[in-house]
């Protein structure tokens, strides 16, 4: 099976991102060039939702269906949506710092974002501690539809409690950002990098749980 | 065989629901020694949080709901390590698929179990903790009853369902709280709040928001396992 999203239009589309990041968007009248670590802070932050969704949905469909495939879905996507939170937590630390002088700030957000983090550990700890693997992707699925309910806990945290954290696009801005058109393309064009990115270890992900699975299956029939 | 129409639908599952209530509190009082670390793990978890905090410390009021809860939270992993993990130890858990109760009936039943249990327990933690820091509820006594009994449902339903899920795993001691603690804040931040306004005096109305949290957690964990537990419980 070849990729679906080609190394390649990966690199180029983040070359140009990074260009854009780091040259082209120009520095913001109040924060200066600190601003642009949100470049790469806000669509680390989707696509984190956007893996957990797709465990979630993988874990309905195994359960629906019973087909091993999407019991391996939703093991790579939440590996990569651990690694997305991870790198949202680190550059959002690095913005606290600039922005309100401290790393933590027990912001609703950002500790809500550490549980996710934390809850989807705990998923893939759970995964490794089952032997047998139809009983490891039955139950895992059932803790995948569960574990989702701190995504938006986690998005509308910022809505819900008093918050450090500027407010989500939805439901509260309803998409008036207030930036101008230049960093507006530049953060269009990230989030695209980045999504694309992670299309790209998605399916290299997949790949090596597939090879795992070989394995363990050979193992379970002999 | 009669099929049964709605109420007698309910009525059924309510009195499975009390029979496995009923098998787990029996159990549990004949060996009592789960109540008895219950009871006495409250009250050392309580003297601890005071300890630490410092019972000299002049803000020790304003940390009151928060060690109450935490209390409440260490002796709720105690009881959620027994609750399933106890029919595969003791190889009654294929009697429990056997029987003709459904997955939803057994999680109800083990979830009002861990509730009585907990409750026991708070029954221990919140009058002692009032007295070791120094605090008391300036509220409607049976709204400070309403707001914890809810807490603990929440952690229950939560601690029921982990426990179901580690009796697969091989580390079952250490899953319990890895898995349960990031599922819990949903409820347990709003509980914390609630009772920290109990204890200044609030109405129901302030007590509002952090209730209507609590009943939609519970509303939407209910209905997750409403459609998934049977995956849980037969293989």
């Amino acid at each position: 099976m070849r990729s679906r999203c080609p190394p390649a239009i990966v690199l180029a589309v983040n070359i140009l991102s990074l260009y854009m990041i780091y040259i082209w968007a120009p520095p913001e009248k109040l924060l200066g060039d600190s601003y642009r670590v949100l470049f790469i802070h806000t669509p680390s932050a989707w696509v984190c939702y956007l893996a957990f969704a797709i465990t979630f949905i993988s874990s309905i469909l195994y359960l629906r269906t019973g087909n091993l495939r999407w019991d391996l879905y939703a093991a790579s996507s939440s590996v990569l949506g651990i690694l997305f939170s991870t790198i949202t937590l680190i550059t959002g630390s690095i913005w606290a710092k600039l922005a309100w002088g401290l790393y933590w700030n027990w912001d609703p957000r950002e500790t809500a974002t550490l549980i996710l983090l934390l809850a989807y550990l705990g998923y893939v700890s759970f995964r490794m501690s089952i032997s047998t693997r139809d009983r490891r992707a039955r139950v895992s699925a059932v803790l995948g539809i569960l574990l989702f309910i701190s995504v938006p806990l986690s998005y509308f945290s910022a809505v819900l409690w008093v918050t450090l954290h500027p407010m989500p696009l939805l439901p509260s801005v309803g998409f008036r950002l207030g930036v101008e058109p230049p960093i507006l393309l530049a953060l269009v064009v990230s989030m695209l990098g980045i999504t694309l990115l992670f299309v790209w270890m998605f399916y290299l992900t997949l790949r090596i749980y597939g090879l795992v699975d070989g394995v363990e299956g050979y193992v379970e029939r002999r | 065989m009669k099929q049964k129409n709605g109420l007698g639908r309910i009525v059924s599952f309510l009195a499975d629901v009390w029979e496995i209530l009923l098998k787990d509190l029996r159990l549990e009082i004949r060996r009592k020694y789960e109540i008895h670390s219950v009871l006495i793990f409250a009250l050392l978890s309580n003297l601890l949080f005071a300890f630490a905090i410092g019972p000299s410390n002049p803000n020790v009021r304003e940390f009151a709901p928060a060690v109450l809860w935490m209390s409440i939270l260490f002796i709720s992993m105690l009881c959620f390590a027994t609750v399933f993990v106890r029919e595969v130890d003791k190889g009654t858990l294929d009697g429990l698929r056997l029987a003709p109760i459904s997955a939803q009936a057994v999680l109800t039943g083990k979830t009002l179990y861990t509730f009585v249990l907990m409750s026991l327990g708070a029954v221990l933690i919140v009058p002692s903790s009032m007295i070791i820091l120094n605090y008391t509820f300036n509220s409607d006594g049976l709204l400070v009853v309403f707001v914890l009994a809810l807490g603990i449902l929440d952690l229950s339903i939560v601690g029921s369902t982990v426990s179901s899920l580690t009796m697969y795993s091989e580390s079952r001691g250490l899953m319990i709280p890895s898995l349960s603690l990031p599922l819990i804040p949903g409820t347990l931040i709003p509980s914390i709040l609630a009772t920290g306004k109990l204890a200044a005096g609030a109405t129901l109305d302030a007590v509002l928001p952090e209730i209507q949290l609590n009943l939609g957690y519970l509303l939407l964990v209910s209905a997750a396992l409403g459609i998934t537990f049977e995956y849980v419980l037969y293989d």
